[in-house]
């Protein structure tokens, strides 16, 4: 493919997925900066490692294996940035508190391995079966993760209410 | 289970990126792209250099660098630097490998060595002042050139294309706040990204169009740089 086509290619690619990976950075971080930080990280990824895609259904995949290991390991850094340093950031302005931010906050408040299987399953509607693949975990692993993460989403958001 | 699903799906749609935030994160996108091209660029004059020493005197050298690279390249996949591979397809495989059908994503970035380079493939003149440091010269989607140095402690970006540009040739999709034409035939504007502010100077020029823009100059600084290379 010649170079003038790859870049619209690209952005044919990005205008595909901008969204979700954007909203599963969303799931990770609540700053707007470190989302879309993180969101630009993905497809820098992409965009510099020549990537090949199968079909749009792979293209998904690995993108959203890809972004929530990214965000896992921001988190990661950024625990240990804000455990080195007394004088935090300063907070973002909260959402404006309706349901879906409620749920949203619920699944931000789980951890990694939860977060990740909660956006698989409920979100892109994949089976245990297939989480596991991607995940590189046991089927049983993935099936105890989901049960454990619908009981702590029920109890963190039977509390706020 | 269906009601859990339909609540945390609602409230995943419910999330809207901030207004501009498709344009500001594509820019942001091609220029971490176009920084990370000029890494690797920087470091292939090392390679070659050093694979002019023995044999002997290389493994000495490398032995241990070269297993520490291994250790830590081991461990970063294990640690889930990379995503999982999925379905046996290869995310690395090399352009050649790529059957038709799929969709292949190549860099639009290209790192040349030299202006005289970009003169000889685009068919533009790129100029940069005496003095300028540290530059570096891309192709963009084979029609774009780009330039980054620095000159006087500030970092510059200079682009130019002889294809009218169906975008901001910047890639910088910002507001403009203010707008002022300059002695000499450009027009300058201050461009705020939401992330940053640059100053900016566009202009004409052989039948190419040029845009300069740095974010960490002052208005002055830009006209110079301007003036020099104009």
């Amino acid at each position: 493919m010649p170079a003038a086509e790859g870049l619209s290619a690209f952005e044919s690619f990005y205008d595909r997925h901008w969204k979700t990976v954007y909203r599963i950075c969303m799931m990770f971080f609540q700053s707007e900066a470190d989302v879309e930080d993180c969101t630009e990280d993905v497809f820098v990824k992409v965009l510099t490692g020549g990537m090949v895609f199968k079909d749009e259904v792979h293209e998904k995949k690995w993108l959203s294996v890809a972004a929530m290991n990214l965000c896992k390991d921001r988190l990661r850094s950024k625990k240990r940035r804000d455990e080195s340093n007394i004088d935090d950031e300063p907070e973002i302005a909260q959402e404006e508190k309706d349901d879906n931010s409620d749920v949203l906050e619920a699944v931000r408040a789980l951890p990694d391995k939860y977060r990740e299987v909660i956006w698989l399953f409920y979100y892109e509607g994949y089976q245990a079966d297939e989480i596991a693949r991607m995940l590189e975990r046991p089927p049983s692993t993935v099936r105890n993760q989901l049960r454990d993460a619908r009981a702590l989403l029920k109890e963190v958001l039977e509390k706020e209410r | 289970m269906k009601d859990d699903r339909e609540k945390i799906k609602n409230a995943i749609d419910a999330i809207e990126p901030a207004p501009g935030a498709r344009d500001r994160m594509l820019a942001e996108i091609y220029r971490k792209a176009a920084e990370q091209g000029r890494e690797q660029v920087d470091t292939v004059p090392v390679k070659s250099a050093r694979a002019s020493a023995t044999f002997y005197k290389k493994a000495a050298r490398w032995a241990l660098p070269a297993a520490a690279v291994f250790v830590l390249f081991i461990a970063g996949t294990l640690m889930n630097g990379r995503p999982a591979p999925l379905d046996g397809a290869a995310p690395g495989t090399s352009r050649e490998e790529a059957p038709s059908g799929q969709t292949e994503l190549v860099n639009p970035f290209r790192a040349v060595d030299s202006a005289e380079e970009l003169k000889a493939m685009l068919g533009i003149d790129v100029r940069l002042p005496e003095g300028a440091e540290d530059p570096s010269f891309a192709v963009i989607a084979g029609k774009t050139a780009q330039a980054s140095f620095g000159y006087e402690g500030c970092s510059y970006t200079l682009r130019a294309s002889s294809q009218a540009p169906a975008e901001d040739l910047s890639g910088l999709y910002g507001e403009v706040k203010d707008a002022e034409e300059l002695d000499g035939g450009g027009r300058y504007e201050t461009v705020d990204t939401g992330a940053s502010a640059y100053n900016m100077i566009t202009w004409d020029e052989g039948g190419a169009s040029y845009v300069l823009f740095s974010e960490d100059c002052d208005k002055q600084a830009a006209e110079k740089v301007f003036s020099l290379i104009k």
